[in-house]
């Protein structure tokens, strides 16, 4: 059976036929020079963002766009991986995305039906579930997201079944270079020192208490925003909401208690570290090494963030001309500042060639060392300030990429203006602050190298020749 | 300057607009799914044709100051030349490299510079694709860049940049194939699917091996037989004025050189597996789990036949994912999905084994599920839902500057309709039970492939054929 009519319909559209431009009417010199911009100026309009809250404190943060049917949302906590024994979070996320308490067959379809894609996970200083759903199923949408965030059940099966995964995994995927990179730049102690799974002891020290102790404070009253952005409206959204967390609990314990300290980066940076090491891990693949140059940097509302991110950014695009676009020796490396409440790393890294790591690692130091000595010309920072300036006008391309934007400003504490404000103040950057960044942040004490390669000890040899400092370590496993 | 310059350049746009309506129904609750409502997506474009057979297709969209523009070549992994596997892949980072105007760097130089927010280019089975967006205000800018390599790339090739560009790919070979857990899988299973000289065969990333043995012969003789505009379509999407667009298209592109490609109906022709039975293999990685890997061809993209089998093989992949993870146990995941191609599509199922799960009773599941002998476990509802969820992801694609960029791109080669969506998707819709119960026979019935990955500490990651362990 074909039943269903298709509506389309076709149209000459006149009007524009004059539009055609005169043949060849400058000849081919047009094509010597790059055109210049068009004069009308992009215009960013920041999204109108409309707010509400439950009569127990859950804020909602509505932008209404209605040119597709689809509606993004973010259940957001402020509650992260940061206060938690390490590798709870990152724990409690994956199980509970799986353990709604009526899941089914008849669920798997629903949700399928909706792709509402409900995800869950964590960073250092957030909680969240998520959910792209098409409008007409937002109702069942949220209420989904609504049982991962209320009604997760840690079931000790699939727990042990996780653990058991995770310790199997640990002896493979031990060598992801960002997480090998807070052991090196965070002390023992630190949430993040054996990355956001944890060591092999903090894996046997998970417990199920733990991690329903951890998902039940994260999504309990005072820490949650649901932010809704798309086919929607604010009192649609108030409504599916309050359905979904009405009930939100107290946090355990009683009133909501404070976000518990966490260590500032640079407080948590292993005390003494000395002149720049290179820590070579020795790896499995024999073509290809990992490297990972990473250092510290300002908190997300720091007065030199800006500028940071505009020396991380830079630092990775000339990282990237060198090591890939010069030399052919990666398929590419990239820059990036992590934003925290508490500062996040600054860090170029990617996959190289074992046969050229040395040089690569050489040619990252170098854009390194360039930057903590000399100021941006001109060209090159306003190139850098051109692209930052436009991520927020891209990013809201999407509707998850508005929600996600807001629900990132929801966590760090910043104001909705930011959304204007940010591009602004990328545009006031100096030189000279970049600079000044990078000789607080950059220098070279403070910026450490990770290798995963193959033949660790020629690698030394090849480094130390050089006159770089290179400690050889077993896989961390 | 070739054929297409010259009087008659013709702005011919037409407008094409498609309001689509599908099922949005909801699924929960075991009951059957609400009666279908209609769902709106208003898509509205202009599309011309160049004299030189350049496709353009418009949309205007200014809800952000920002415009993609979406370069579809019509060659691509299944093109490539004999021997020489990957090379369409090599080729597409060749047209970064710099062209007559734009030397080597510039072309990202001047991007950055202009605030380029995202570009790129990949090579699929049937197409290669470049693009940008950028700040709206640049939109000239990416069309010169984009003219420039179209119309003169040969005019900066070397061999100094040819062979570091060669080493690139080399090492996106490495890094996401050879180092990435079960890289090699699709290689392996596809070259059992289809027979040795079917262009799906082999996957576009090609082998070491065989792009060491190109050449810059091969460039020249590439690019002059693929890379004209009679072969491609240019799309633009986001905040721009038709006219001005209409007008700047015409003076970058119009004047291209452009010839006919070769054997063009041929080439498109539909290629079915000639597989007859179930090819079982045994793959060796150094992974965590056994998994059991299932492929099976499919009709071409965007007919009717591929909606019916589409559809079948997600309902096939929500009943074993039940039977598998939530009744038996046996398995902690499973995914599923259909990939739409131009001489035959393939759908593929990987159900990741617990601890002592039987791999035959699993692929016993799996081929149960895609039987024709299970008509009565065929519920209206998962129909419904079924064809939601794929409707859904369509909609999905259409909703970022550059993905709806390139959706029209990719229906427009596929079909010649860029706003094909509407017709797709009513393709979906008509699909009802007795077409599902149909293609599980038609399709799913005959020959597949069987792969059983077995973990084993010290193979490669990526996976290797093995005569071990047969099943």
């Amino acid at each position: 059976m074909r039943g269903l009519a298709v509506l389309v319909a076709a149209a000459f559209a006149s009007p524009l036929l004059g539009a055609a431009a005169p043949a060849r009417a400058d000849g081919d010199d047009f094509r010597a020079t790059p055109p210049p911009p068009a004069a009308r100026p992009s215009t960013f309009r920041p999204p109108k963002i409309e707010e509400a809250r439950l009569a127990n404190g859950v804020r909602v943060l509505v932008v209404e766009r209605h040119e597709l049917p689809i509606v993004a949302v973010r259940i957001v906590s402020d509650v992260g991986a940061a206060s938690a024994p390490a590798g709870v979070a990152r724990f409690a996320a994956r199980l509970a995305r799986k353990s709604r308490p009526d899941a089914s067959f008849l669920e798997g379809p629903r949700e399928l039906s909706s792709r509402a894609r409900v995800d869950a996970f964590v960073g250092y200083d957030s909680t969240t579930v998520s959910a792209r759903v098409l409008s007409t199923q937002l109702e069942n949408a949220v209420d989904f997201a609504g049982d991962v965030a209320l009604k997760a059940v840690f079931r000790p099966l699939a727990f042990e079944e996780l653990r058991k995964r995770r310790a199997d995994e640990r002896k493979r995927d031990w060598s992801d270079t960002v997480e090998l990179a807070y052991g090196v730049m965070y002390p023992q102690g630190h949430p993040l020192h054996d990355g956001f799974w944890g060591s092999e002891s903090d894996l046997g020290a998970i417990t199920l208490p733990a991690m329903e102790a951890y998902w039940r404070r994260a999504f309990s009253q005072g820490h949650v925003t649901a932010v809704l952005v798309g086919d929607v409206t604010l009192a649609r959204a108030t409504e599916v909401v309050e359905k979904a967390f009405g009930a939100l609990p107290s946090p355990p314990g009683g009133a909501a208690p404070p976000l518990p300290p966490t260590p500032t980066v640079s407080a948590a940076l292993v005390p003494g570290r000395g002149p720049r090491s290179i820590v070579v891990y020795e790896g499995e693949t024999p073509e290809l090494a990992k490297v990972v140059v990473v250092g510290p940097g300002p908190t997300r509302t720091a007065a030199d963030f800006d500028a940071m991110l505009v020396l991380c950014h830079a630092l990775g695009g000339s990282a990237n001309w060198s090591v890939r676009w010069e030399s052919g020796f990666t398929y590419g490396v990239h820059g990036w500042l992590e934003a925290r409440r508490d500062g996040g790393l600054c860090s170029v890294s990617g996959d190289v060639e074992r046969a050229h790591v040395a040089e690569a690692v050489v040619q990252i130091l170098n854009a390194y060392a360039k930057r903590t000595k000399e100021a941006f010309e001109e060209s090159e920072l306003a190139r850098t300030k051109d692209v930052l300036g436009h991520v927020i006008p891209a990013q809201l391309d999407t509707a998850e990429g508005t929600a996600g934007w807001i629900a990132d400003l929801v966590v760090r504490k910043l104001p909705m203006s930011e959304m204007t404000d940010w591009p602004a103040r990328t545009e006031r950057v100096t030189s000279a602050a970049v600079l000044a960044a990078a000789q607080r942040w950059a220098e070279a004490s403070r910026e450490q190298v990770v290798v995963v390669a193959t033949e660790p000890q020629a690698l030394k040899r090849d480094l130390t020749a050089l006159g770089y400092e290179v400690v050889v370590r077993p896989p961390p496993r | 300057m070739g054929a297409g310059a010259g009087a008659g350049r013709v702005a011919l746009v037409v407008a094409l607009t498609a309001a689509t309506a599908t099922t949005a129904a909801c699924g929960g609750g075991g009951s059957d799914p609400k009666a279908p409502s209609s769902l709106t997506i208003p898509l509205s474009v202009g599309k011309m044709k160049l004299p030189n057979g350049l496709v353009v297709v418009l949309d205007e969209d200014h809800h952000t100051p920002s415009v993609a523009v979406n370069v579809s070549y019509h060659v691509g992994g299944k093109d490539d030349p004999r021997g020489r596997s990957g090379f369409a892949h090599l080729f597409e980072h060749l047209m970064f490299q710099g062209s007559a105007h734009v030397k080597k760097g510039e072309l990202d130089e001047r991007l950055q510079a202009a605030g380029v927010q995202d570009r790129n280019g990949h090579t699929g089975l049937d197409r290669t694709v470049y693009y940008e967006v950028l700040p709206s205000n640049q939109l000239d800018l990416a069309l010169w860049l984009e003219s420039d390599r179209m119309g003169f790339l040969l005019a900066s090739l070397d061999q100094a940049n040819f062979d570091r560009e060669r080493n690139v790919v080399k090492n996106e070979w490495r890094q996401n194939y050879a180092t990435r857990e079960l890289g090699f899988v699709r290689e392996i299973m596809r070259s059992r699917l289809f027979p040795g000289d079917h262009p799906y065969a082999r996957l576009p990333i090609g082998t070491p091996e065989e792009l060491d043995a190109a050449t810059l012969d091969d460039v020249r003789a590439f690019f002059s037989t693929w890379y004209v505009p009679s072969n491609a379509t240019l799309t633009v999407v986001g905040d721009f004025r038709t006219a001005d667009a209409v007008k700047s298209i015409n003076r970058y592109f119009a004047s291209l050189p452009t010839h006919a490609v070769p054997n063009d109906a041929e080439r498109r022709r539909p290629r079915p597996t000639t597989l007859t039975r179930t090819a079982r293999i045994t793959i060796e990685a150094d992974v965590v789990d056994r998994r059991v890997i299932v492929e099976y061809a499919a009709p071409p993209w965007f007919t009717q036949e591929y909606a019916d089998a589409n559809i079948a093989f997600d309902m096939a992949g929500s009943l074993v994912h039940w039977w598998l993870v939530d009744e038996h146990e046996w398995a902690t995941d499973v995914s599923w999905g259909c990939e739409p191609a131009e001489l035959a599509s393939v759908c593929q199922m990987s159900v990741r084994l617990k601890a002592g799960a039987p791999p035959d009773r699993v692929l016993g599941a799996i081929e149960t599920a895609l039987s024709d002998k299970s008509q009565a476990d065929v519920p209206r509802r998962w129909v419904v839902q079924s064809v939601n969820a794929e409707t859904a992801e369509l909609v999905f694609d259409f909703e970022s500057l550059r993905d709806r960029a390139d959706q029209y791109g990719r229906y427009e080669q596929a079909t010649g309709n860029p706003v094909f969506l509407a017709r797709w998707m009513a393709k979906l819709t008509s699909v009802d039970r007795s077409d599902v119960y149909d293609a599980r026979k038609k399709y799913f019935a005959g020959g597949h492939v069987a792969a059983l990955v077995e973990p084993v500490h010290g193979a490669p990651i990526g996976g290797r054929l093995t005569t071990r362990g047969a099943w």
